[in-house]
């Protein structure tokens, strides 16, 4: 049976180029595919461009190692997140591990807003007042939520975005999208 | 006055070498459709005219719509289409009618002269002008602009775009003139950061050209020899 596929999207500033600073990476592992969408905020497109590469490929390397569970994996990730983010940086990020099994379980830092899109519907994923949002943490670490009933699509608002879905034009222009890893 | 009378007389006075300024002026004055008809139909084509014309331009936009009014002028401008082309962008820097006027005065190089334009005066809506530019099917004039200026920006619209080959010829022709060309930067931040692809492409086409290898270039294939 093909495994199921939701794709994973980022919202990028309203402009010319509205990927600036936004960094990707995508990996089949034994735990499922995984893929993370982050973005720094007020990235400069000359300046932080070797930066915000370096976080695609230093996040691939990062899965392409990893091995054992998937709350090992988060745990790996988000230790390389405070070892390599600046302090005078917003820096949003959101990995998405979806299992063999179809399971979805995400974890996140410095997100206004999730999204999912199901049967022509966007809705979201998580409210406002969620402490996921908030980026409280759990001994240390970021929280996983578990997403049910699986989306077709997700996509995430960083902050500081307000946590407003952009309208259709905007979401084919500013969505920055994880390919499918299949 | 018939506008075939008009005609006449405006050629015997350019043949003969005498003013046209004052029969001009006195058609626009009372019919001024006359002098719209022999515009655009391009019934008289001749330098001195076209330059006359140019000097009430502003009086001739009172009632021909721009677009038409500076084709038509661009058309009798033959020979200073540069110049012409100049003048009409500073009079009417935001016009979208531009991009149809640069159609028909440019064909293939469509958007090329504007680009340079907006390059010189460094203009901050360049990055705007050129999508609206690739979107209307512009392909050798901003390729051209990215040649021979090495600026990245035609590259990235163009892969948006999903013109690959024009996209490939630009982001090589901007290398190619300037290495330090931030035409990776470019590329990422209109498209996103998944560029191994098109970098390898990049790297084999200047490699083709005998073109030195950019350092930015050199660096992402660092990073990806390192993964």
């Amino acid at each position: 049976m093909k495994q199921q596929v939701v794709s994973l999207g980022i919202v990028g500033k309203g402009s010319q180029f509205p990927f600036t600073g936004i960094f990707s990476a995508q990996q089949q592992l034994s735990i499922g595919k995984v893929s993370a969408v982050g973005r720094i905020h007020d990235a400069d497109i000359k300046r932080d461009f070797r930066q915000t590469i370096q976080c695609s490929k230093q996040l691939t390397m990062l899965f392409q190692a990893h091995q054992g569970s998937i709350k090992k994996l988060f745990r790996s990730v988000w230790d390389w997140y405070h070892d390599s983010k600046p302090h005078s940086q917003i820096v949003s990020l959101t990995i998405q591990v979806l299992s063999p099994d179809g399971d979805l379980w995400m974890s996140m830092v410095g997100t206004s807003g999730v999204w999912g899109l199901l049967d022509d519907t966007w809705y979201p994923l998580l409210a406002d007042g969620s402490a996921v949002l908030q980026d409280k943490y759990i001994a240390e670490y970021p929280m996983a939520v578990q997403v049910q009933p699986l989306p077709e699509r997700i996509v995430v608002l960083p902050k500081p975005f307000q946590n407003v879905l952009p309208s259709s034009i905007g979401l084919k222009k500013r969505v920055l999208e994880v390919c499918d890893v299949g | 006055m018939s506008v075939e009378q008009a005609e006449q007389q405006l050629r015997e006075l350019l043949e003969t070498g005498q003013s046209i300024s004052g029969v001009v002026d006195a058609w626009m004055e009372r019919d001024p459709q006359i002098m719209a008809i022999i515009l655009l139909e391009q019934r008289v084509v001749h330098s001195i005219f076209a330059e006359h014309l140019l000097s009430i331009a502003d009086q001739l936009e009172a009632f021909i719509p721009p677009e038409e009014l500076y084709v038509a002028l661009g058309k009798q401008m033959t020979l200073n289409q540069p110049d012409f082309l100049d003048w009409v962008l500073e009079k009417h820097p935001t016009a979208f009618w531009l991009i149809g006027l640069s159609k028909e005065l440019e064909g293939s190089r469509m958007g090329y002269h504007h680009m340079m334009y907006k390059h010189h005066t460094h203009s901050r809506d360049l990055p705007m002008w050129c999508q609206q530019y690739a979107q209307q099917g512009a392909r050798d004039g901003l390729v051209a602009f990215a040649q021979d200026t090495g600026n990245p920006i035609p590259a990235a619209i163009l892969y948006d775009l999903k013109d690959e080959s024009a996209g490939l010829e630009a982001a090589v022709g901007a290398f190619i003139r300037n290495p330090k060309s931030p035409v990776l930067e470019f590329l990422a931040a209109k498209i996103g950061p998944n560029l191994d692809e098109i970098v390898l492409a990049i790297d084999a086409k200047l490699d083709e050209e005998h073109a030195p290898r950019p350092k930015m270039i050199a660096w992402w294939l660092e990073q990806q020899s390192n993964g």
